[in-house]
């Protein structure tokens, strides 16, 4: 019996796994979101949460770190120096700590890795492609992102090449769910390709211990570079180390020396070392937190027993809060219903004209509304084919690009320079209050967005997708053979 | 049942659910390509009145949630296999645990390297001169290898740089732009990493026959050992480390808020980012 209990406990999960799945939940806490197949758009947005978690999943409350830098490089200094600090306070508040006890990512890895196989354990050819992901880190994370900023084109080159986070967090996340149904006609090469990522990656962790960690993750790399120099963390007493090597042995990262840019805080050496030389940083001479709380075993359950019901109510607390958030009406746009109407201001190269405002459903001709964002990188793409549609049937259809009320400010700039003498109609997307007219359309935050009305103002095609120049031609010819 | 013959039969299990793991992954992937390529398989007549299912291709077709359920559906038999006995290697586990067999200790052969030149002050040593010329060799042939590496990555940092750097070398062709420099990085960090990885394998081995060789020599005298202190880093240091970092930190999280950064990041996470989920 006993032999028994004592197995039912070794199946516990230790502290970290607990923090792990604590902290994947709080930065997923919009479970409403899996629920209504779309994403959160709250102020929450605006903090990058620590690790890695795709905005884009239906329940992610903060946004992605990673997918923030790539994106301030196109949206200017203010969002550089913002996720730059943010970036550099986790760096050096924490370093790979982050990995080890933040990151969902890094659970999903590991409890994949439970599985009972055969495993790949680390050598001289692992330590060597630890490597690999500093390479990831300068070509995806900085160059691509950066070159192509100066050619006013966002492109989160990590994001959208390799990351597995987003594919399974944000893409199957959203497509499971059947409200989501028109999304399928968006997948294509790209959805392919980050699939079959997806799945070799998956299957890779069931073998070798976190690979995407120490291998890819530009992420992990970034936190290493800070590692020795962060608050927190386990370093090694010289002067009490021995030189023995139980914990380089007993670590399944690449490390060199406990505390290096490998290591992720895991604390498996902290056990294993027989001198007590590796502690943890941050928390004085201590060992452990509890043990700096002066007193009996009493106190020190009685402290952990309230940072307990701390956590678990702040959990809950957000599970409800998010829960509770309501999301703005949409009223059904359908195929064949008559499309809402909204008096939109014009945006020219010399700003957002308040008093020249149109509206796109009274044009009494076929009409293309497209939603944009300069910080879109596919509507960005697809705007020259618009805009060569708009000259090439400049009488029969009119064409309006209707800019989010997001960022709008760049707008004007980026008008005035690439279109300025289109026959494009650019519109600031201001009506309805803060719902704005793309959201009264239907808009659940996927970009672009392309709704085709009829000379009576009726829908008669919706696109959740890019569009090519022969889709667009196509479309119209069809519509006017009508 | 015998511990030999317990763990056989784990082992053989291990690796029965690891042909089922990369069995399934192949599935997914195979799947996914079907899907992608629009490959059906239709009976053909071959040479010989011989019939086979030879898959054909179509163009154009798109996902759907029907045609996505319809190939995926034939996978189920190996994934749900795959559950199965995942779920009973961890019963099995449960029920019968294995014993993990002690692993070779690799040991710290730099420390132990380190500390017996210093035992047998190497550098006054009196010695069989063979010897001491070998272990002269060995480090010599240690800091070569690791100048080598340090020149082969400044060399092929300083090609990339210039490839990654060039504004001709990003196009409106994004995707062709990226794999390109991909292929670019790729061919400039192979040589270095594989030289790394020769040199590692070598660097050991050399440590290893340094390490024999020292144990051949005597042992210095108490009085001629020359003590190397290391010294720690003074606490002023990392004082002004932390502070300059801090203010850093509150530097750009003040201008980053003052111009308005974080609407920036607002309007990045609250849209669907079509192409980070892989959508297109």
């Amino acid at each position: 019996m006993k032999k028994f209990f004592n197995k039912l406990r070794a199946l516990i999960p230790s502290k970290r796994k607990l923090m792990q799945l604590y902290f994947a939940l709080l930065f997923n806490a919009n479970l409403k979101g899996f629920v209504s197949g779309s994403i959160y758009k709250g102020d929450t947005k605006t903090m990058c949460v620590p690790g890695l978690n795709c905005y884009s999943c239906p329940g992610a409350v903060g946004a992605c770190p990673l997918g923030s830098l790539q994106g301030s490089f196109s949206a200017g200094k203010g969002a550089m120096y913002y996720v730059g600090g943010i970036l550099l306070l986790y760096c050096i508040m924490f370093g790979r700590m982050i990995c080890g006890w933040l990151c969902p990512f890094g659970l999903i890895q590991e409890l994949v890795y439970k599985i009972k196989t055969p495993k790949i354990k680390k050598g001289p050819v692992t330590r060597v492609l630890s490597f690999f992901k500093y390479a990831i880190l300068v070509l995806f994370v900085f160059i691509i992102p950066i070159m192509y900023a100066f050619r006013d084109t966002p492109l989160p080159a990590f994001c959208k090449y390799i990351c597995p986070a987003g594919t399974i967090e944000g893409g199957v996340s959203l497509l499971a769910n059947k409200v989501n149904d028109s999304y399928f006609s968006m997948l294509g090469p790209l959805f392919t390709w980050k699939f079959l990522i997806l799945v070799s990656v998956l299957v890779a962790c069931v073998f070798i211990f976190r690979m995407f960690c120490r291998f890819v993750c530009p992420l992990g790399a970034l936190y290493g570079l800070f590692n020795k120099f962060s608050v927190f963390g386990v370093k090694v007493e010289e002067s009490k180390c021995t030189h023995c090597n139980l914990c380089k042995n007993r670590c399944k990262m690449d490390i060199k020396k406990v505390g290096d840019a490998e290591c992720i805080s895991c604390g498996d050496c902290v056990d294993v070392c027989p001198t007590n030389a590796i502690v943890w940083k941050g928390l004085g001479k201590k060992k452990s937190l509890p043990e700096t709380v002066k007193g009996n075993k009493k106190a020190r359950l009685i402290t952990r027993s309230i940072a307990c019901v701390l956590m678990i109510a702040i959990l809950v607390g957000s599970f409800v809060y998010f829960w509770n958030q309501k999301e703005p009406a949409v009223p059904g746009t359908e195929v064949g219903n008559l499309c809402y109407g909204a008096e939109l201001s014009r945006i020219t190269a010399d700003g957002i004209c308040e008093t020249d405002k149109v509206d796109p459903t009274k044009e009494e001709k076929l009409t293309i509304i497209n939603f944009w964002g300069t910080w879109c990188t596919p509507c960005v793409a697809e705007l020259p084919f618009f805009d060569q549609i708009a000259t090439e049937y400049k009488d029969e259809i009119s064409v309006f690009a209707v800019h989010s009320f997001m960022g709008v400010a760049a707008a004007p700039g980026y008008i005035g320079e690439k279109y300025p003498d289109s026959d494009v109609n650019f519109v600031a997307d201001f009506s309805a209050g803060e719902d704005g007219y793309y959201t009264n359309l239907g808009g659940r935050g996927e970009w672009p967005r392309t709704l085709v009305i009829d000379e009576d103002g009726v829908i008669v095609d919706i696109i959740v997708s890019a569009l090519e120049y022969e889709d667009l031609k196509e479309i119209v010819e069809r519509e006017l053979s009508k | 049942m015998t511990k030999e013959k317990e763990m056989r039969l784990h082992r053989i299990f291990n690796i029965i659910l690891a042909a089922f793991i990369v069995l399934t992954g192949l599935c997914f992937m195979a799947g996914c390509l079907r899907i992608y390529y629009n490959v059906t398989f239709e009976t053909t007549e071959l040479l010989f009145g011989i019939k086979l299912p030879l898959p054909t291709f179509y163009p154009d077709q798109e996902y759907s949630r029907a045609i996505v359920e319809e190939t995926f559906g034939f996978i189920a038999v190996p994934v749900y296999a795959t559950v199965a006995l995942t779920v009973l290697g961890f019963v099995y586990e449960f029920i019968s645990p294995i014993n993990i067999k002690r692993k070779k200790m690799n040991k710290d052969n730099e420390f132990l390297a380190k500390r017996l030149r210093m035992k047998k002050n190497v550098e006054n040593c009196d010695a069989d001169p063979a010897i001491l010329s070998g272990i002269k060799r060995e480090q010599v042939a240690r800091t070569v290898r690791k100048s080598i590496i340090a020149v082969l990555f400044a060399v092929f940092t300083i090609l990339f740089l210039r490839y990654a750097a060039a504004s001709s070398n990003y196009t409106d062709d994004i995707n062709g732009s990226v794999i390109n420099a991909f292929l670019v990085l790729l061919s400039c960090i192979v040589v270095p990493l594989a030289y790394m990885m020769y040199s590692n394998v070598a660097n050991d081995k050399s440590l290893e026959k340094e390490i024999d060789l020292l144990k051949k020599l005597p042992d210095a005298r108490e009085a001629d050992i020359v003590k190397k202190e290391e010294k720690e880093p003074e606490q002023i240091v990392a004082v002004i480390r932390y502070v300059f970092i801090a203010s850093a930190i509150v530097a750009l999280l003040v201008a980053g808020i003052y111009l308005g950064g974080y609407e920036d990041v607002l309007t990045k996470a609250v849209n669907i980012c079509t192409e980070c989920i892989g959508l297109g």
